[in-house]
């Protein structure tokens, strides 16, 4: 109000702008002018313009904005800004490399202001989020830049699980300082302008002599889909930007705090949608289906944030809420492959089944797996080394974790998808549902082989006898009866309670703490 | 010779298909909609006679799937498709299509859709018709020397445009041989380049945007229905239109007038278009496209000539003769409200529309296909609606856009209201104050979008720095005193303390924020299997077998065809009882997802009440 401001004014003369001072902030402005001029011929935005982007409106607060620079000089600071701001209302730590300043890179300044970030974000308990765009090592000041990203990878560790990272790389990120972003929890790169490699093409050329683009070695796509270092594609970088702040909505601020609820009340739609559950999934247990449609019909609004969507088809992992509860959700693709597990699909888990366990996110499994994708190509890529990560994941997560099987849930890989054996609160089964050791035909082949013998002997047609054997085993075998009378299942579910069962279960798993384990460093999990 | 148009599909979605579909009903044509699993509940689709759904996630596998909008073309019985603006309004092979199945196309022709749909070969035709284009090279790039010599010859600043652009995507701007290097570094071959996908472009500095509103039927009748002026633009996107396009002298309207006519005689062009001129500050009109379809901004034509230009397409492509009509009356604005944030150099944004409020009253008009409650992710289109705002000259119809914006609430999501209202009081766009009108193409960036990064003044005092302004944190309430009604306007800190206690109980939650990936309306193709008895592939495949015939009776569960993908079977069984019909595929062919495989006449087992709904 217009009282206010007037009250200040008659107080006191205003001061004098020293000359000094008028010579920073004229400094500062040339900086983002030059900044444009760089960045938007390239189609690409300036460090601050991308830091507008990130956090809510006029809330970034800077720390050092010309520290590693030299005023007198004309020199505005470091290649990166560091500071302060807030996305949906909570405070995160950010860092954004400024490539219109000597290219981005990183040298003693930059490093240290880094640091101090990282030092702040942690005592304040905070997310970091880096916005990546940087040439590399200051070649020009040798080694002591080299020396700053061993800091920085020091202290992303020392953060890693305490507080969120989050990465987008908006520019190029290679050599040592790919390795910054690959310790945090998510990458996020963009369609266009957006390189991650540890030797580049030039390098590559002289070594091997094989040639091949930027894009197609380390572009956002191939991030994205091969390799599966990055975790979304942005269309552009307001695409990825709007992403990380999405991501940020469904995370704690640190490992000591819940993830923040949201409200939500329930309408008569939500009947309808539950009641959609009842048809999505065939009866046929050969016909493929899209789980992102059941996931969708159980959180609320159906809003499902996908994370590595390009990545290892097989498994989908990502946040979601339910009740206003952010959870992650973890499901089989029978849409891809059947939903078997593999060695990519067993790593995309059980990193996810690990990022949720840090931040206190319930995690929801929903299982339809025929097993391990078999095949030497997967045995020597180490299904058994790679697939062990998920098991490590979840029999070690200590936050509430609710089970529900779909359909089908074969052998070890029913095992290693949240089961209560493995350390699941609850588990539910729909009617539909074919647990067992394996599929049935597999399992006649291997009880009844003597029997089979015998029919073939006696002259008799094996296939129908083979097709008696079978029918009997799913009848008497493949269906969740045994689990239920083991305890392994608590309760079968008609598709439509799905939502309401997980509500009901989250509700109960509220109060779920965590148990101090045994006396020792720390596990030795399979990397 | 003329032919009557009894049933027409509108293959678009959203306010053009809603906009098409009025005025077909207002002729008596039935109409025919399309729509993707997004759209199954919006108002067009409820509106339309008939609806058809076009599965499939991205618009490759709906809206702009050519070959399943022609089977739905035939099985409607449809006799002609309006191709609304965007998607396949300007796809030749499309158009062909139509025309093969024996329905109207409305829109120009096929040769009209070749000749004008690429920018490099619409230059040529302008040549051709004695129009002049912008300064530029016609032929693709690829030679670095080439490009400097027409920069040295022309001058800067320079737009390198891609050939197949359009909505300001594409486009990219160089004022030095440094940056002309760098685009060429950037885009050359070396890096998988596209600069053969490229044309360059003389840049006017302070040039207006200017088209006419043409149409041309098949008697060789030539008409202007209004001139428009389009220069309030962003990233070379248009934001605010208007019709006629004001302070335009006598001489220069007539030229464009004469260079229309001239471009439409020269591909014997039939169907309603746009041509799009660069206009100087000297009154010299360059040639920039034809628009072979209806435009986002064509209302603002409307509401000026008096006529329905929905309603003059499929009178010229039934072959009568078009409307002449009389000179403008009045003046209109057409207001793009799209989801955009004015704090962030209108960069799209993503939200709930949690209130919206349209203004009504004289001179206003709505054409929108959103309502409350609707998630918009700028993936798809970030345009919610359009404010059309109309009165008898252009100073009342300012007056009246000041007023319509005063009663339009948007809430949830931002809007770029606030930008339009400060432009409506803009000296510089109103020509008020004794002002000269002086906007062109790149005013409304240069003076709205072009703010500083509002991150760009830390560490400095807010003195020095200026720009941030503080932040209005007040609430009012509405009281009276002494039965006088009063607006009374409190800091929020003590407001909160008034209403604290009615808020404890846990009211004070945020909202979830939505990215809009949700689809509220999941439906399985199996229950469409069901209703429909049409069996549909599941995934990309291969037939291996078909275990039925036409005309066999099959039971619910029976195998029907066997598919393989991925070196996996997959078996397709019958989800109904029922009686083949007809079978669309035969063994060791491929099939699409989604492609209609047979189809089952459901038997009497299903009473077909509620199928309708």
């Amino acid at each position: 109000m217009s009282s206010v401001s007037t009250l200040g004014q008659t107080a006191t003369q205003a001061q004098p702008i020293r000359p000094a001072i008028a010579q920073a902030a004229r400094l500062a402005r040339d900086a983002e002018h030059h900044a444009r001029d760089r960045q938007h011929i390239k189609g690409k935005l300036t460090a601050r313009e991308r830091l507008d982007l990130l956090l809510d409106t006029d809330t970034f607060e800077e720390i050092g904005r010309f520290s590693g620079g030299n005023i007198a000089q004309g020199n505005a600071g470091a290649a990166v800004i560091t500071g302060f701001g807030q996305v949906y209302g909570r405070t995160i730590a950010v860092y954004a490399q400024d490539f219109s300043v000597r290219g981005g890179t990183l040298g003693v300044a930059e490093g240290r202001k880094i640091c101090h970030l990282m030092d702040q974000a942690i005592a304040l308990k905070v997310p970091v989020v880096a916005l990546i765009d940087s040439g590399g090592a200051r070649i020009q000041e040798g080694v002591a830049a080299l020396t700053q990203y061993g800091k920085i990878f020091r202290k992303t560790c020392e953060a890693s699980g305490f507080i969120p990272q989050l990465s987008l790389i908006l520019g190029p990120c290679a050599g040592g300082a790919v390795y910054c972003p690959a310790l945090t929890d998510i990458i996020i790169m963009t369609r266009e302008n957006s390189h991650m490699f540890v030797t580049g093409p030039d390098v590559i050329k002289s070594a091997t002599g094989e040639s091949i683009s930027m894009d197609d070695l380390g572009g956002g796509t191939v991030h994205n889909s091969v390799s599966g270092a990055a975790h979304y594609l942005g269309v552009d970088e307001a695409d990825a930007i709007d992403y990380a702040r999405t991501i940020l909505a469904y995370l704690p601020s640190n490992a000591q705090e819940s993830a923040p609820r949201y409200a939500y009340s329930a309408t008569r739609a939500d009947r309808e949608i539950a009641r959609r559950l009842a048809t999505v999934v065939p009866d046929n247990e050969r016909q493929p289906y899209d789980v992102l449609d059941v996931i969708r019909c159980v959180v609320d609004y159906g809003e499902f944030v996908q994370i590595h969507e390009l990545f290892a088809c097989s498994a989908v992992v990502g946040f979601a809420c339910i009740d206003g509860r952010p959870v992650g959700v973890v499901a089989n693709q029978p849409a891809v492959n059947a939903g078997g597990l593999d060695v990519d699909s067993s790593e995309k888990i059980a990193r996810f089944v690990r990022l949720c366990d840090a931040f206190n996110l319930p995690i929801i499994t929903l299982v339809d797996t025929p097993g391990y994708k078999p095949g030497a190509q997967q045995e020597h890529a180490g299904i058994i080394r790679r697939g062990a990560k998920v098991i490590y994941a979840y029999a070690n997560a200590q936050v509430p974790l609710i089970t529900c099987i779909l359909r089908k849930a074969y052998g070890g890989a029913y095992i290693v998808m949240g089961s209560k054996s493995i350390g699941a609160d609850l588990n539910y089964a729909w009617p539909s549902s074919q647990i067992a050791v394996l599929g049935a035909a597999g399992a006649v082949s291997i009880i009844h082989r003597k029997d089979l013998q015998r029919a073939r002997d006696a002259g008799k047609e094996v296939a129908q006898v083979r097709a008696q054997y079978i029918a009997q085993y799913e009848e008497s075998t493949v269906n969740a009866n045994l689990s239920m009378e083991t305890g392994q299942i608590d309760a079968m579910i008609d598709p439509e309670q799905t939502r309401e069962t997980l509500v009901a279960g989250l509700h109960l798993l509220e109060s779920k703490h965590r148990r101090a384990g045994l006396e020792k460093h720390h596990g030795n999990q399979p990397l | 010779m003329p032919k009557s148009i009894s049933k027409l599909l509108v293959a678009n979605r959203g306010e053009i298909a809603l906009r098409v579909i009025r005025t077909a009903q207002e002729m008596g044509i039935a109409t025919v909609a399309v729509y993707a699993e997004q759209d199954r509940h919006s108002p067009y689709v409820a509106m339309a006679d008939e609806a058809y759904l076009l599965s499939g996630d991205t618009y490759a596998d709906t809206y702009l799937n050519e070959d399943l909008l022609i089977e739905i073309v035939r099985r409607s019985g449809a006799d002609a498709v309006h191709p609304g603006y965007g998607f396949l309004s300007e796809v030749a092979s499309f158009a062909h299509k139509v025309e093969d199945v024996g329905a109207l196309w409305v829109g120009p022709s096929v040769r009209a859709l070749n000749e004008l749909g690429d920018k490099i070969s619409a230059r040529r035709v302008a040549l051709y018709a004695k129009v002049p284009p912008v300064p530029g090279i016609s032929h693709s790039l690829g030679d670095m020397r080439v490009l400097l010599d027409f920069a040295h010859t022309h001058g800067y600043p320079l737009m390198l445009k891609r050939t197949d652009g359009g909505g300001g995507r594409g486009i990219t701007l160089v004022r030095t041989d440094d940056e002309l290097r760098g685009f060429y570094l950037n885009h050359n071959a070396v890096q998988g380049g596209d600069l053969d996908e490229y044309f360059v472009e003389r840049f006017i500095d302070h040039g207006r945007h200017i088209e006419t509103q043409c149409g041309r039927d098949t008697h060789g009748n030539f008409t202007v229905y209004s001139t428009r002026d389009c220069s309030v633009q962003r990233r070379n996107q248009k934001l605010i239109e208007e019709a006629p396009a004001p302070f335009v002298p006598n001489d220069v309207h007539d030229q464009l007038v004469e260079y229309s006519r001239r471009l439409f005689e020269a591909v014997q062009y039939v169907g309603l278009g746009t041509c799009e001129f660069m206009v100087t500050n000297t009154g010299k009109a360059y040639f920039l496209e034809v628009n072979p379809r209806l435009q986002v901004e064509h209302t603002v034509s409307e509401q000026v000539c008096g006529l329905d230009l929905v309603r003059e397409q499929l009178v010229i492509a039934s072959g009568k003769t078009l409307t002449v009509p009389s000179a403008p009356r009045g003046h209109s604005f057409e207001l793009r409200i799209t989801s955009e944030d004015p704090q962030k150099n209108l960069t799209p944004s993503a939200g709930t529309i949690e209130r919206i409020v349209w203004p009504s009253g004289p001179g206003i008009r709505v054409d929108c296909a959103v309502v409350q409650g609707d998630t918009i992710s700028p993936k798809f289109d970030s345009m919610m609606g359009k404010l059309i705002v109309s009165a008898q000259d252009r100073a009342t119809a300012i007056a009246r856009v000041r007023r319509a914006l005063r009663e339009l609430v948007i809430e949830g999501i931002p809007t770029p209201v606030d930008v339009y209202s400060q432009v409506f009081q803009d000296d510089e766009f109103t020509a008020e104050h004794g002002m000269r009108y002086s906007v062109d193409t790149k005013w409304f960036e240069r003076n709205y979008l072009n703010k500083q990064a509002s991150s760009a003044i830390g560490g400095q005092p807010a003195s020095v720095a200026g720009q941030r302004e503080p932040h209005e944190t007040s609430a009012s309430f509405v009281i009276e005193i002494n039965n006088r009604r009063v607006q009374l306007t409190i800091p929020s800190d003590v407001a909160a303390r008034f209403s604290s206690r009615n808020q404890s109980h846990g009211s004070a939650r945020p909202t979830q924020p939505l990215r809009g990936q949700g689809m509220h309306h999941v439906q399985t193709s199996k229950h469409d299997n069901e209703r429909s008895g049409v069996i549909a592939a599941p995934m990309q495949a291969l037939v291996t077998r078909i275990l039925v015939e036409e005309g066999q009776s099959v039971e619910k569960g029976d195998l029907l065809v066997v598919l393989e993908s991925m070196k996996m079977e997959n078996y397709v069984y019958a989800p109904v009882h029922g009686t083949v019909t007809n079978i669309a595929v035969c063994p060791a062919t491929g099939v699409e997802a989604g492609e209609t495989m047979l189809v089952i006449d459901v038997e009497h087992t299903h009473n077909s009440e509620g199928e309708q709904a």
